[in-house]
């Protein structure tokens, strides 16, 4: 977990509204200022889970995302821009963050995360948050988070439902007790409307900020899983698979 | 007994819709629940719940009531429970 780093002036006054929440405070603020969070992709998900995290205070974030901006991310793809398109995401998703907190500390790859890069980014952070689109990208960041005994936020979407959990190696289910293998009917283009990601990003940045911080109630051990066209919300126990090929052994 | 299925994401997009109820005998399974629903709904929501083998896929998640159980578990079910059928989704 983070070293904790105090605080200058400008910064006690930034986040002062935050730091009176009671069981945060200035310690927590800290803890946020030492933390970096490595967050892939920077799309519909991780977009709003970044922004929130340098408008929290987070100190470092490695963000990983190749490919540059197109019509079809502006639906749902907060950091990027009209005036943008053509031009790599990363970059979009750096300056816009910059605007906001010219005091984050931003590590930008223009790559998805794969088996080759994974460890390296992983080892980068204190923790993960997965809002990537493709199975085999998300497995390559459970199994190193697990690996490296690093909590990581797993969040997805699809049409106006959203899920959502924290994994804390050795002691809930990962991703792969969940889904031993890559989902057999899963396309990587999918109906969504950018205020369920937002909502969900929401949510999965609230959880690091939680986790990070020290405070308040996680979802491990949970999936919380919700459907907006309903407003139907549920808290359900998951449970570890103790084949699992990840954490099994953990 | 009379089991209530609920469906999500992908599922449900298969299914048509986000319940239903299935009617099984009372010593009915899990097993027994996935293969009368995909006897009762076409070719596209059966390849979503069964493997080639026939066997449930394994990156369907179910809960009975807001609990994950195991596929193989043999006395998951009673009368008048919920069952959710989790599909795998992902960011983006």
């Amino acid at each position: 977990m983070p070293d904790p780093r105090p605080l200058n002036d400008e910064e006690k006054a930034t986040y002062e509204w935050q730091i009176w929440v009671d069981d945060f405070r200035e310690a927590g603020q800290e803890k946020l200022k030492g933390a970096s969070v490595l967050v892939s992709r920077v799309g519909g998900l991780g977009s709003v889970v970044a922004y929130e995290l340098a408008a929290a205070g987070v100190g470092k974030l490695v963000l990983a995302h190749a490919g540059n901006v197109k019509h079809s991310d502006l639906n749902r793809q907060l950091l990027m821009t009209h005036n943008w398109l053509g031009k790599p995401r990363v970059e979009s998703a750096e300056r816009r963050l910059k605007e906001l907190n010219p005091r984050l500390e931003i590590v930008a790859v223009s790559e998805n995360v794969s088996e080759e890069n994974a460890e390296s980014l992983v080892s980068q952070a204190d923790l993960v948050v997965d809002c990537a689109p493709l199975f085999q990208e998300r497995f390559a960041m459970n199994r190193q988070a697990v690996l490296q005994g690093k909590p990581i936020i797993e969040c997805a979407m699809y049409d106006l439902e959203a899920q959502i959990t924290t994994v804390i190696p050795g002691q809930t289910p990962c991703l792969a007790c969940l889904f031993p293998e890559q989902p057999p009917e899963w396309r990587r283009e999918f109906p969504v409307f950018g205020a369920v990601s937002g909502t969900v990003g929401c949510m999965a940045a609230m959880e690091a900020i939680k986790v990070l911080g020290g405070f308040g109630e996680s979802l491990a051990g949970s999936l919380l899983t919700f459907d907006l066209r309903d407003m139907q919300f549920a808290k359900r126990r998951v449970l570890r698979n103790p084949e699992c090929r990840v954490c099994g052994q953990i | 007994m009379v089991i209530t299925v609920e469906y999500t994401a992908q599922l449900k997009r298969a299914s048509g819709k986000s319940r239903e109820d299935f009617e099984l005998a009372d010593s009915g399974t899990l097993i027994d629940l996935v293969n009368a629903i995909a006897d009762q709904h076409g070719e596209e929501l059966a390849r979503m719940l069964k493997s080639a083998d026939g066997t449930p896929q394994t990156t369907v998640i179910p809960f009975v009531g807001d609990d994950q159980v195991r596929w193989d578990a043999s006395d998951a079910l009673r009368d008048g429970v919920t069952v959710t059928l989790l599909s795998p989704i992902s960011g983006g």
